[in-house]
């Protein structure tokens, strides 16, 4: 744990590939309950990941792992706490799968492969198959039970159930929700945050620009970027899904980067807006960040309310 | 526009899908739902006489064509024609070496649609895409511009129909929202039919004036989508449903 209480921590990050940024000093804890990274394709989701899990070195700012610099920390000892859950395709397609459970095991462990199978719900004689002879599901489980062999305090999970069908995803979540360790979730479904993270922290364009309690943002977004994307979500038997702005327009290089996409910039929007406490501190506001101008006009639409 | 009674599709004498009745009339949405091998797709391509390999009983008339019985070059004059196919990767089915405009140009040609430039600009504007897409390369463009410009592709080649196979799975919430703004518009204002496959309820249940539950190859319920969806009589569906984040 950190100072702050937090498991790891990102203290000012910027990260890039070569000598462009795409996440931009970005400041976010993950707290016990569950973390929730929500936002789009390209919004510097999974490159943060990738900083969190010590795959990417920072442009500037910390990764910082019970107090300690990610840099001087022991990898095999980190390794240990924090394990990633990627997508099924990680899985070396030609080793059966028993073995690429007991490749994650200490040597004189492996004969706890039929134990962490059991445990993702699978059957041990699976163990003998290839990741093409299983289900999506299957090899889904697969890919969480390499990432327990090792009792990890922190399971970094990018869009674990985005290629699955809802029932085969309905099942993984609820393993995921009953599984000892804390967990970081990327993913693009508010859905599946509202499942299994007590915060959640919505990026734009490489930007943290809305964070609070998940169950309070999703209930009230504040920034117009979380209303679109909650209004996205079709919901059963509900009006059709609401596309607000064009998804496709490019973030702005300079001031509010929301701003092309925003039904509601005005001329301040053209100056940056810092991610700052919202106001009022009504009941269940706490903790609650944002990046926008126009935030309490957001919270004031009526739209924005459910 | 699209009839189908006693479809049996079977490969080497398993049937992988049958469905005794599905019709799409003009201007309606219908959706077949289920989860991966319940036979959605297949159905959806044997409706375009794509299963190939594949012993297909039962009638299936679309576009006016009697697609089982139809032969080579009667079945190519409705595809891409009158009936367009949308997959879930359209980039896939880009060439990469062809702007979008060059292939659109192509495509024109090919089933004899004059005036392409006017054409193309309308259909382009039909799906919300801004005309600049056109000189552009597939690997320049996003996963729902694609997607847009397969849907214009259809409109522009004068499609009455669409078969859409999961459409929108692999696009983020917010350019599915677009994309289903984009098809309900054709349904409701040009009179097209859309028969789509998803394994998303709720997206169905907003678009979809009936559904077709599958399961294991077999229909197992069907009817008007609020009912359906609302009321549902198979555990099946009620699995479905209640399996939804």
């Amino acid at each position: 744990m950190t100072s702050s209480g937090s498991l790891l921590r990102a203290e000012r990050v910027t990260l890039g590939y070569g000598r462009t940024p795409v996440v931009h000093d970005v400041t976010l804890d993950i707290t016990g309950g569950g973390v929730g990274l929500i936002g789009e394709s390209g919004s510097g989701k999974t490159t943060l990941a990738r900083a969190f899990l010590g795959l990417l070195t920072p442009m500037s700012g910390n990764i910082l792992y019970g107090d300690q610099n990610l840099k001087k920390v022991d990898m095999r000892r980190f390794r240990g706490d924090v394990q990633p859950v990627f997508q099924a395709e990680a899985l070396d397609p030609r080793m059966r799968v028993g073995r690429s459970v007991a490749e994650a095991l200490p040597r004189d462990a492996r004969h706890r492969v039929p134990e962490l199978l059991e445990q993702v719900g699978l059957d041990p004689a699976l163990a003998s198959r290839r990741p093409h002879q299983l289900s999506g599901g299957q090899r889904q489980r697969v890919v969480i039970a390499r990432a327990l062999a090792v009792n990890p305090k922190l399971l970094i999970l990018d869009e674990p159930t985005s290629a699955l069908d809802v029932t085969v995803q309905a099942r993984i979540l609820d393993l995921i929700a009953g599984l000892a360790a804390e967990r970081l979730l990327i993913t693009h479904n508010l859905a599946v945050v509202g499942k299994l993270c007590r915060t959640s922290h919505v990026l734009f364009a490489g930007r943290v620009v809305e964070s609070g309690p998940t169950a309070d943002l999703l209930a009230r977004p504040a920034h117009p970027y979380t209303l679109a994307l909650r209004d996205a979500v079709p919901k059963l038997g509900g009006e059709p899904p609401v596309a607000r702005g064009r998804a496709e327009v490019r973030p702005a290089e300079t001031g509010c980067p929301f701003r092309p996409r925003c039904p509601m910039a005005v001329t301040e929007c053209d100056r940056a807006p810092a991610l700052r406490d919202l106001g009022g501190h009504q009941e269940g506001q706490d903790g609650r960040r944002v990046a926008c101008h126009r935030a309490e006009d957001v919270l004031r639409e009526p739209s924005a309310r459910r | 526009m699209i009839e189908v009674r006693d479809l049996r599709v079977s490969y080497g004498g398993r049937v992988v899908a049958k469905v005794p009745e599905l019709d799409v009339a003009p201007g309606e949405c219908v959706a077949i739902v289920g989860e991966s091998g319940s036979g959605k797709s297949t159905t959806l391509l044997a409706l375009l006489g794509l299963t190939e390999g594949a012993e297909v009983g039962g009638r299936i008339r679309v576009a006016g064509v009697d697609v089982t019985s139809a032969s080579p070059a009667e079945l190519r004059a409705i595809r891409g024609a009158r009936v367009a196919l949308v997959m879930q990767s359209p980039q896939a089915a880009l060439s990469p070496t062809l702007r979008l405009g060059t292939l659109m140009r192509r495509a024109l040609r090919l089933h004899g649609v004059g005036d392409a430039e006017r054409v193309m600009a309308e259909a382009v504007e039909a799906v919300l895409l801004d005309p600049a897409i056109l000189r552009r390369y597939p690997h320049e463009v996003s996963g729902g511009q694609a997607q847009r410009f397969a849907i214009a592709l259809a409109i522009a080649l004068g499609a009455e129909a669409i078969l859409a196979d999961e459409p929108t799975s692999a696009l983020d919430v917010t350019v599915q929202a677009e994309v289903v703004a984009v098809l309900r518009t054709l349904c409701a204002e040009r009179g097209l039919a859309l028969l789509l496959v998803s394994h998303d309820l709720a997206l169905v249940s907003t678009i979809a004036h009936r559904v077709l539950v599958m399961r294991a190859g077999e229909v197992v319920e069907s009817g008007p989508a609020g009912r359906v969806l609302s009321e549902p009589s198979h555990p099946y569906t009620r699995e479905l449903l209640e399996a939804l984040p």
